[in-house]
């Protein structure tokens, strides 16, 4: 890991003095390690805990807390003071990725939806989940809730935007209208108003209330793929397929203002009224921060490693956590910018392959190593270790939530088993499985994946381990 | 080894929809899928243009990099094609796509619940060429015959070019010497990263 030192907690007027002259090194764009005052050099606000690419981030209104979701199938519940973030709970319900969160405001709750088509009610007081209900045939692409917290809104890639009422987790109205897969939701400030965009271009208002409508807002021709409202009156963000940042007016549809133009599609794009900031990203990294005020550019960054999916801005103001493909949403200063700005590595784990790797090794990182490990630790993975697996009957690992189907299976993992498990594919050997459905119907690669297995599975050298070590 | 491409003259198309229905008929892509599609901006207004947009197999496609288990690979001749049998469905490829090409059908007979489809620029999948599996999977596989995608070879105004990238570059640099620039080739420079574009 590169980037933050924690603040020394020592006291004392030497430390003090000490303090004092870093702080004045640290103006003239110098750094002292060991040394580093608070305002040169925060303590670390990566949010890591993860075991698999982070989808959504989402900041609680008073800034004091976050909530993250990912590829592991997990929600994580973070106190974030200036201390560093604090990990309050990893909630599991979801029986797919996670791909949308958000406060509720005005309460102790959270919402988090998956692509499993499901909702979940999280109690942030009891850390315990409250109701999960089924309602959309297909992922959960966007996720909103109204100002008052009373209505949620989600955005289904089965054409439909379902308006649900927080509190029981009831769907209020199904709205069809769109032609493609939604892709976002988003309330008007008043909250009376909902906006929703699809894949076709199009952003439509259907009435919060009632669900009446729809009336087309606008067409972009290109697929939207975000949503935000923003602070004045009547003034939508979207951000397209086509790398558009646009502000539209919702009530002509008139283009007010074109932000910017990105060469890969705009992916996430986050409001914070209470600082009069935008942020936006994109499917190739680039990150860029306006103020709402004047539409100044307040700064950019280019991540290097792949797309930027999930963004939330800082409860401080300063700073926007972001994610992509790797295991942790990340903090990036925005205001006052560093001189040196650093960027934790990130590597997916289908690239840490060794070059001296065998077949079946291969197969194994390429293919299985974004949900299981081969160590003891499963690593908050969406699938279990896979640490001595051979002998193990079935959904017996202690600690791992296994779907029912598994606990009631019978099978006990062996080179014959696994072996078929590809052939035929999870969801046939083990209906009702959580496992995705995948089959590996070459036989060369297949014995070479189970051959590996036996063989790693009994070690603690895993290839994963190794790799991670060496890009340190 | 030729380089095989797409090009979409963006001053020819006259959004008639024949490759679209020509992909759907040729691969028997399911209905609420489609692999291609023609957008249109700025509709009704000056400056209107239309693009037929699909994977446009792309050089250093973006949808590699970022699938999680490896099901998108390209072809000697620079094909992106993917295996509907290692795809999970994470919709990664969507998002990192500039052309918006990945869709996800629900049901069907492009494999089960959600699988990722999209342009194969008719040239199947992993499976052995031209046989019944890889039909069902993933639809014609032209190029095992010798023949170019459907969607060009149809294009009545020949807007949408398929085939080598130096000769349909080239027929696009004849159009522009004899023409002028114009709306240009959509998604050309985008997709190929700048060369010819």
């Amino acid at each position: 890991m590169t980037g933050f030192v924690r603040p020394s907690r020592q006291n004392g007027p030497f430390f003090a003095w000490c303090r004092l002259c870093a702080a004045l090194l640290a103006v003239a764009g110098l750094a002292v390690d060991g040394l580093r005052p608070v305002n040169a050099q925060m303590p670390g606000r990566d949010l890591l805990g993860h075991g698999g690419p982070v989808r959504a981030i989402d900041i609680a209104p008073d800034g004091m807390f976050a909530l993250t979701g990912s590829f592991d199938y997990s929600v994580i519940f973070w106190e974030t003071g200036p201390d560093g973030p604090v990990l309050k709970k990893r909630f599991l319900a979801h029986d797919a990725a996670v791909s949308a969160v958000r406060f509720v405001p005005r309460s102790w709750f959270a919402l988090s939806g998956s692509d499993d088509g499901t909702l979940a009610l999280w109690n942030l007081h009891t850390l315990k989940l409250e109701r999960r209900k089924k309602g959309h045939g297909a992922k959960i692409a966007g996720l909103a809730v109204s100002p008052d917290g009373a209505l949620a809104a989600t955005a289904g890639w089965d054409k439909v935007v379902r308006i649900w009422d927080v509190a029981t987790l009831e769907v209020r109205y199904e709205l069809k209208g769109h032609r493609g897969n939604v892709n976002a939701v988003a309330f008007s400030r008043d909250g009376s108003i909902l906006y929703s965009a699809d894949t076709n271009g199009r952003v439509l208002a259907w009435q919060a209330g009632n669900g009446a409508g729809p009336r087309v807002v606008y067409n972009h021709g290109w697929g939207i793929n975000v949503l935000a409202a923003l602070p004045q009156k009547n003034r939508l963000l979207i951000g397209a397929l086509n790398g558009d940042v646009r502000i539209i007016d919702t009530v002509s549809g008139e283009i007010v203002r074109t932000l910017a133009r990105h060469d890969r599609p705009v992916l996430s794009a986050v409001v914070s009224a209470r600082h009069g900031l935008v942020a936006v990203a994109t499917g190739g990294g680039q990150i860029r921060v306006w103020s709402t005020g004047d539409w100044g550019s307040l700064g950019a960054l280019d991540y290097p490693y792949g797309p930027v999916w999930a963004l939330g801005i800082s409860g401080d103001g300063t700073g926007v956590y972001y994610a992509g493909l790797g295991d942790a949403a990340l903090y990036w200063q925005v205001t006052p910018r560093r001189p040196f700005e650093t960027v934790r590595s990130e590597i997916a784990p289908k690239s840490r392959l060794s070059a001296n790797a065998g077949p079946g090794e291969k197969q194994f990182v390429r293919k299985c190593s974004i949900c299981h490990t081969l160590s003891p630790d499963g690593g908050n993975r969406a699938g279990p270790t896979l640490y001595k697996v051979f002998g193990r009957r079935a959904g017996t690992l202690a600690g791992y939530p296994f779907s029912d189907a598994l606990k009631r299976s019978t099978i006990v993992w062996n080179e014959e088993t696994i072996a078929r498990l590809f052939y035929e594919g999870p969801a046939e050997v083990v209906p009702g499985t959580k496992m995705p459905l995948q089959r590996m119907t070459n036989p060369e690669e297949r014995d070479a994946l189970v051959a590996f297995l036996k063989e790693a599975t009994q070690s603690r050298a895993t290839p994963e381990k190794q790799d991670q070590e060496g890009s340190r | 080894m030729a380089r095989m491409k797409f090009l979409c003259d963006a001053d020819r198309c006259i959004e008639c929809n024949a490759c679209v229905t020509a992909c759907k008929n040729e691969n028997e892509v399911p209905w609420g899928i489609n692999r291609r599609r023609v957008v249109t901006i700025n509709d009704g207004k000056p400056g209107e243009r239309s693009i037929s947009v699909a994977c446009m197999h792309c050089s250093d496609a973006p949808c590699i990099a970022v699938c999680p288990v490896d099901t998108i690979y390209n072809t000697e001749e620079g094909i992106v094609l993917h295996s509907k049998d290692l795809c999970i469905g994470c919709g990664y490829c969507f998002y990192s796509c500039p052309f918006g090409a990945p869709q996800f059908p629900q049901v069907g007979n492009f494999g089960t619940r959600g699988k990722m489809d999209k342009c194969t620029f008719c040239a199947g999948g992993p499976e052995n060429n031209n046989s019944d599996v890889e039909f069902k999977k993933y639809g014609r596989n032209r190029m095992a015959e010798g023949k170019l995608p459907l969607c060009a070879e149809m294009c009545s105004t020949k807007a949408l070019l398929a085939g080598d990238g130096d000769v349909v570059s080239n027929i696009y640099r004849e159009r522009v010497v004899m023409r002028g620039f114009g709306a240009g080739a959509w998604g050309w420079g985008r997709a190929y990263q700048g060369q010819g574009s």
